[in-house]
């Protein structure tokens, strides 16, 4: 087909439409067929053809299987020319990071990569790592679990006012799968249990910044005084913002048997404490539940084959630090935030870039 | 083609950016940027030229650093291995081999510790019978403290809670736990001292490895021995009763020493005949 742009045509397979410039597709890389290019042509394709005349802005300049160089019109953002190209305007921070600059600036040609170009985040200087941070209750209260709100925006203002970007955790996993980059200075929020104070008090500050978070409840707790309710949860995951997900149906530590309880009995436990809280929480609330929180961070392997049985794809502990791609993901670190850290102690469990000299 | 004098400022600012990286010894992204000229201007021969020569580094980076990374596998140097792998993605980020072997080196350091870890706790421990909801918050708090290597955290919470719940065995195996890691950690820092006492406290309730607990124990009363006898015998030609007090420290943490309760003895009976001669000469 022929794609008719005013002064020049250019012959592109008929994929590239379907996949390039569809606002609905989603491509992470696209296939090699939807990027052919007349063969005649050399691997530049100058849009002038022979002609050399000049590229308007809002067109491409050249391109090929890796990237594309565009010209931007006025008008445009690093989100609208994410959507044209990159399948989705939450793409934008591909092309933010890719060219190291914060505007679109109409006639000066920008570089959109169109696949991961660095998947794995690796550089000579070190490599990457995506801290989850773990947080638990809100509210005035004393105690170390506990935050008060306005600690809680201060973070969230801090992170945003810092070019951190929140992730959702499922984004996570093509990143571990070393499939798709994520963006630098990526960073994602749970809470765990499931207290009613997250509704009341986090949420709200979570909407304000379009910030994405995922509750981990134990479906034990579900019911009580302090708990979320299953309406609370639906209204928070018909948002688009909060994910729930599973955090066990009791809370024990997995890692002791009881008195006397033997081996199969104990696996059999275990595959309770994976299965049931999954059952539930898709049934309620009709969201896929693939991540597991430990409760207790403790996990071993018994409990993890438990896990790998119903299909979670991701399962997260309590030890500290970032995630590096390769860290396993029945096993990710998380660190928590505690209500009497302060913002200097936050900003240092922001561990986003482990340096390691790899020249 | 780009027209050269509207769009030189990108050329020349992605060129720049090239060899910047080029001298960082930065491939992978230098490589990128003599594309995205190539792709621009495929008829500069010297964009061309600058994309094979940054393939050809590349290439070679990735296949030395692969060779570096089984070698020191072999050697059973993992820590080696892993920087000989990120160093290949260094040069390739999508490259599989040393995707995959970074992944096993670490699923692999993950299963040990965490086989230490649990079997240190639960062997011959049972989950405990249901405490109260702000009972078991309390313990998993300390819990998560303890995971997060926060060990005098862990250590306050769980002394407070066993003081009001002391039957709670599982508290007081996580208080061990506690002690015993915070001990690891001031080893490390070389505060020897500080490590003793809380080695000593995991001593009570750490049965699982109580002869490497031991046996970590007497290292450290040795070399704290040791230490203070090497005090005594650089101070005391000038100031007796300071060595004394070193040589005291030194058989305190361990009688057998062999020099330093000689020292201590010929020490103490030297200061008594100063004593005596100065009481005589008042």
């Amino acid at each position: 087909m022929r794609l008719r742009c005013p002064g020049r045509t250019v012959r592109i397979a008929a994929a590239l439409v379907a996949v390039g410039l569809s606002a609905c597709a989603v491509p992470e890389r696209p296939t090699e067929s939807a990027l052919v290019v007349e063969r005649s042509r050399p691997a530049y394709a100058p849009v002038g053809g022979a002609t050399k005349k000049p590229v308007r802005p809002g067109q491409v300049i050249a391109r090929n299987d890796r990237f594309l160089i565009y010209l931007p019109a006025a008008g445009d953002t690093f989100a609208s020319i994410a959507n044209q190209f990159l399948g989705g305007e939450d793409r934008g921070w591909m092309i933010t990071d890719f060219n190291e600059t914060a505007e679109v600036r109409p006639g000066q040609p920008l570089v959109v990569p169109l696949q991961s170009l660095n998947p794995t985040g690796v550089n000579p200087n070190g490599y990457q790592t995506i801290p989850i941070l773990c947080y638990h209750r809100f509210g005035s209260e004393e105690g170390k679990m506990v935050l008060s709100p306005a600690a809680f925006a201060q973070q969230m203002e801090y992170l945003q006012r810092n070019g951190y970007r929140v992730l959702r955790l499922s984004d996570l996993y093509a990143f571990l799968g070393g499939t798709r980059q994520l963006p630098a200075r990526a960073v994602v929020l749970t809470i765990d249990d499931g207290y009613n104070s997250m509704y009341h008090q986090a949420y709200p500050i979570l909407k304000r910044y379009g910030f994405p978070a995922t509750v981990f409840v134990y479906t034990d707790f579900i019911g009580a005084r302090d708990a979320l309710t299953w309406d609370q949860m639906k209204e928070m995951v018909a948002s688009g913002l909060i994910d729930v997900q599973a955090h066990s149906k009791t809370h024990t530590n997995l890692t002791l048997r009881q008195p006397g309880e033997a081996d199969n009995r104990y696996r059999e436990r275990l595959g309770t404490e994976a299965a049931t809280p999954q059952e539930i929480i898709q049934r309620k609330l009709h969201v896929n539940v693939s991540s597991y929180a430990y409760p207790y961070g403790d996990a071993n392997g018994i409990m993890i084959e438990q896990l790998a049985k119903s299909n979670y794809r991701m399962a997260l502990t309590v030890d500290p630090g970032g995630n590096p791609f390769f860290t396993p993901p029945l096993l990710l670190r998380r660190t928590m935030i505690l209500g009497d850290q302060d913002l200097e102690t936050f900003k240092a469990q922001l561990q986003v870039f482990k340096t390691v000299d790899l020249h | 083609m780009l027209e050269p004098s509207t769009y030189q400022p990108f050329e020349e600012a992605h060129r720049d950016k090239a060899l910047k990286l080029q001298q960082s010894q930065r491939w992978a992204e230098a490589e990128l940027e003599w594309e995205i000229l190539a792709t621009i201007a495929p008829q500069n021969a010297d964009y061309q030229n600058q994309l094979k020569e940054a393939k050809a580094r590349i290439a070679k980076g990735v296949d030395e650093s692969l060779k570096s990374a089984e070698d020191a596998r072999q050697h059973g140097d993992p820590q080696a291995a892993i920087r000989f792998y990120l160093r290949a993605l260094s040069f390739d980020p999508t490259n599989s081999t040393a995707a995959e072997s970074l992944r096993r080196i670490e699923q692999d350091t993950h299963r040990l510790n965490l086989h230490t870890r649990v079997a240190r706790m639960s062997k011959d421990t049972a989950a405990p019978k249901s405490n109260s909801a702000s009972e078991r918050r309390d313990v998993e708090f300390a819990v998560l403290l303890l995971r997060q290597g926060d060990y005098a955290g862990s250590i306050k919470t769980l002394d407070k809670y066993l003081k009001a719940s002391p039957k709670d065995e599982l508290a007081r195996r996580y208080l061990a736990d506690a002690h015993f890691q915070l001990g690891q950690q001031r080893l490390e820092q070389e505060r020897k001292e500080d490590a003793l006492t809380q080695l000593e406290a995991a001593k009570g309730t750490h049965e699982q490895d109580a002869a490497e607990l031991k046996a970590s124990i007497d290292t450290i009363r040795k070399a704290l021995a040791e230490e203070y006898y090497q005090k005594g015998m650089k101070v005391y030609r000038a100031n007796l009763d300071e060595a004394i007090v070193d040589w005291e420290r030194s058989v305190q943490y361990d009688p057998t020493h062999p020099q330093a309760a000689i020292r201590l003895q010929r020490a103490r009976q030297m200061q008594q005949n100063l004593k005596a001669i100065d009481s005589g000469q008042q």
